[in-house]
């Protein structure tokens, strides 16, 4: 290897020795070189690499000012050209374990670097941002410096000379959450019997898949007088303009759509059909307001059981549709019902 | 009740004068094979043609498979080919290495490809297989529900004609499917297999009558091996249960081939996914009911389809857990191309043991190819000989949820 790997490190003022808890206020600075267990640090990095300088902060200016901090690093090191990012490590500290997250996440993403930390498994910075450096799992204190630092070293090490990990280096950080198709001895079939059989005997077994946690979503409070509100007809059934000019696909949608119906009373078989891949479509080819109850909601709204319909109607195909393209969807369109003063939405699931 | 499964190897399929099977190879006499397989039909037209693992072909809008299988005095896919009787017990010959491919274009029938060759031919089991590609055209207008049926029958009876060529010849080898009487002190597995049956095009039959209002029901593991399994399912290519793998339902082989040895295998338990989630749990707690009553230890459940089929699934391992019954799941992630999405879309803390068979959202570069069968465009968007990139889903049972394959995920 020619010139050597240039790594920022960063300390907290405690690591750094620069003070206790009185310090903590300390905005970010630099040194040169390696201090405090920087030392170590560079030690098990060996000789192809040279910490070339030490940023310190303290953990309260970190926590109170983070957006202001970050900005501060950023400009201490610039003109440093880093290769490589490591923060802490952390071990059990609450706020020190945030601060090296977030710095790692944005010296990485900054400079393009690989950013390595590493906590103890219960530091909130842990599940914070996992998802975006390396960090690796430490005891909970100081005692095992030197391990978990080798640890760390290890990683950086290989990300930096792009060596594939093995499966003990991959148990080593906590999981970044992105799941990778592989193909392995047994087909699944026969893993699933095996894992009966273990299950059954109260033997270890590893599961494939952690199950996801979903947000809950709380519905709004009820609308109290109906004959006034101004209500939206909104659709995953995936209703279209007939031959589908607009292209909505019937499974995996990455877009909405949206027409007036300001002029409609119902929803015609010559101007709409439904291109979903969720449900038999036939019905609803031949009447569409199954899907979307336009014909009722008008009948409501001359019995002045409400007050109006929204004049747009927004459409997509909710089948298989991503949780992210969901997400959007849901926040435009309902941005867009806020902006228009709707009061509450009909929303028809298949 | 005993099965015995007489395999025949075939090594190549070729189109010859006259239909034979000899030395692994099987000559088939194309157009008397299809004046047989077309006689009395109507309104449809079909084509037949020959892919075989390493060609530079891709098979476009795959709807089912079926593997070539004739029963000895007894009816060949009862109830769509032949007579509605019970299936299960004396011989039947199936052709191995071959598939049967139904494809053709036909609206509300989604996309799923087979590619011979390439990036994507690592992904499909029937990449492996040669395949006999039965390719459809409709010439005279008919229901979606005609076509279900007519389009199946046409099929199933190629995968019946094929398989007689072999019937004078030595087997390559004979599986016996019989339940094992010396189970003592063995733990008791039963399989629940759930299906996707809500209607046209996304419908499983069960001696030729849609399942889909049926409640769950115990059947003989024998009976889905021997053809009384069929699938009507044209939707998702990687989330559905084609014809083939009920036939050779790899959940069911596995368990067979255990039992008496680690395992006493006590039954399969049929049941149907629902769109209402009162249904949806009135079913779960059936099938709960059913395996109390066959005191059953542990349930290895599959589903079809995703989405709903989530929440049937998750129902189940809980009504099952709750019962003190150990369950495996075995499914497939829709996780998006990085795989840091939610995989499935409903979930319980019960279902602590998954198999995942991948996930569909990775994207693959699809190679180029001199060949297609089936239709030339692929998602009415890309032309189908060129390469482009899609998702791992696009490929027929990529990750296939009863286990076919040996794709597995990793978590970085």
């Amino acid at each position: 290897m020619g010139a050597k790997v240039k790594v920022i490190h960063y300390l907290n003022q405690f690591f750094s020795q620069i003070g206790g808890e009185e310090q903590a206020f300390t905005k970010p600075f630099i040194r040169e070189g390696a201090i405090g267990p920087g030392l170590l640090l560079g030690q098990l990095l060996g000789e192809d690499y040279e910490i070339i300088s030490t940023v310190v902060c303290g953990d309260n200016y970190m926590a109170d000012n983070t957006e202001q901090a970050v900005q501060e690093v950023f400009d201490l090191i610039a003109d440093l050209k880093p290769d490589l990012f490591i923060a802490g490590p952390a071990f059990n500290a609450g706020r020190y374990g945030p601060a090296c997250g977030v710095l790692s996440k944005a010296v990485g993403e900054k400079f393009g670097i690989p950013a390595v930390s590493g906590m103890y498994e219960e530091n909130p910075g842990a599940e914070m941002y996992r998802k975006h450096a390396y960090i690796i799992k430490t005891n909970d204190s100081a005692r095992h410096m030197r391990k978990d630092v080798a640890k760390m070293a290890n990683i950086a090490r290989k990300l930096v000379e792009n060596i594939e990990f093995s499966d003990e280096d991959m148990a080593s950080y906590f999981k970044q959450g992105y799941r990778k198709n592989l193909f392995v001895e047994k087909p699944g079939a026969v893993r699933a019997v095996d894992m009966m059989l273990q299950k059954m005997e109260k033997k270890p077994f590893v599961t494939e898949l952690e199950m996801p946690k979903f947000e809950d979503v709380m519905p709004s409070d009820a609308i109290k007088e109906m004959k006034n509100a101004k209500i939206a007809l909104v659709t995953e059934g995936g209703v279209c303009s007939l031959g589908n000019p607009e292209g909505l696909v019937a499974s995996r949608a990455d877009k909405y759509i949206e027409f007036d119906i300001s002029e409609m009373d119902r929803l015609s078989n010559e101007r709409f059909q439904v291109n979903h891949g969720g449900y038999n479509n036939t019905h609803a080819n031949n009447n569409p307001n199954l899907i979307v109850p336009l014909d009722l909601m008008r009948a409501y709204e001359k019995e002045g059981k409400i007050g109006s319909i929204h004049g747009t109607l927004y459409s997509t195909s909710g089948n298989g549709t991503s949780l992210a393209n969901s997400t959007r969807f849901g926040e435009e369109i309902a941005q867009k019902l806020l902006n228009d003063g709707v009061d509450g939405v009909v929303l028809t699931a298949t | 009740m005993k099965l015995q499964m007489k395999n025949y190897k075939v090594d190549d399929v070729q189109f010859s004068s006259e239909t034979l099977y000899s030395d692994g190879v099987l000559s088939l006499d194309k157009d008397a094979l299809i004046k047989e397989v077309m006689a009395g039909v109507e309104g449809i037209e079909i084509k037949l043609s020959i892919a075989k693992p390493g060609d530079k072909t891709r098979i476009t809008h795959v709807m089912d498979s079926a593997k070539p299988v004739y029963k000895l005095n007894g009816p060949t896919f009862p109830g769509l080919v032949d007579a509605s009787e019970k299936v299960g017990e004396g011989e039947t010959l199936t052709l191995d290495g071959i598939a049967v491919v139904q494809t053709g274009s036909y609206p509300g029938v989604m996309e799923g490809i087979i590619d011979m060759h390439g990036e994507g031919s690592k992904y499909s089991y029937f990449s492996n297989t040669v395949n006999l590609v039965v390719e459809m055209n409709v010439i005279d207008e008919m229901s979606s529900e005609t076509f279900a049926k007519l389009s199946k029958e046409i099929v199933l009876k190629t995968a019946k004609l094929v398989a007689l060529a072999a019937c004078d010849q030595e087997p390559t080898s004979v599986q016996t499917f019989e339940k094992n009487q010396n189970v003592d002190g063995l733990k008791k597995v039963g399989y629940v297999c759930y299906m996707e049956s809500l209607g046209l095009f996304r419908n499983v039959y069960l001696y030729g009558k849609d399942t889909t209002d049926i409640r769950p029901k115990v059947v003989h593991p024998n009976e889905i091996i021997d053809g009384a399994l069929v699938s009507g399912n044209f939707e998702i290519a990687a989330h559905k249960n084609p014809t083939y793998f009920h036939q050779t339902n790899p959940i069911i082989t596995e368990l067979c081939k255990r039992d008496g040895k680690e395992l006493s295998f006590e039954g399969v338990i049929l049941s149907t996914e629902r769109g209402v989630l009162e249904i949806k749990e009135s079913y779960a707690k059936e099938i709960a009911l059913f395996a109390q009553e066959m005191n059953l230890d542990g349930v290895i459940i599959s589903k079809e389809g995703g989405g709903h089929a989530d929440a049937d699934l998750m129902l189940c391992v809980k009504e099952l857990q709750e019962r003190g019954i150990d369950t495996v799941i075995t499914l497939n992630e829709i996780g998006g191309p990085n795989g840091d999405l939610p995989p499935i879309v409903s979930a319980t803390p019960e279902a602590d043991a998954v198999i995942s068979n991948g996930n569909n959202d990775e994207l693959i570069t699809f190679d180029s190819v001199e060949t297609v069968l089936g239709g030339e465009m692929i998602n009415g968007s890309i032309d189908a000989k060129t390469s482009f990139e899609s998702s791992v889903g696009l490929v027929y049972c990529s990750t296939n949820q009863l286990g076919v394959n040996t794709m597995a995920i990793k978590e970085y």
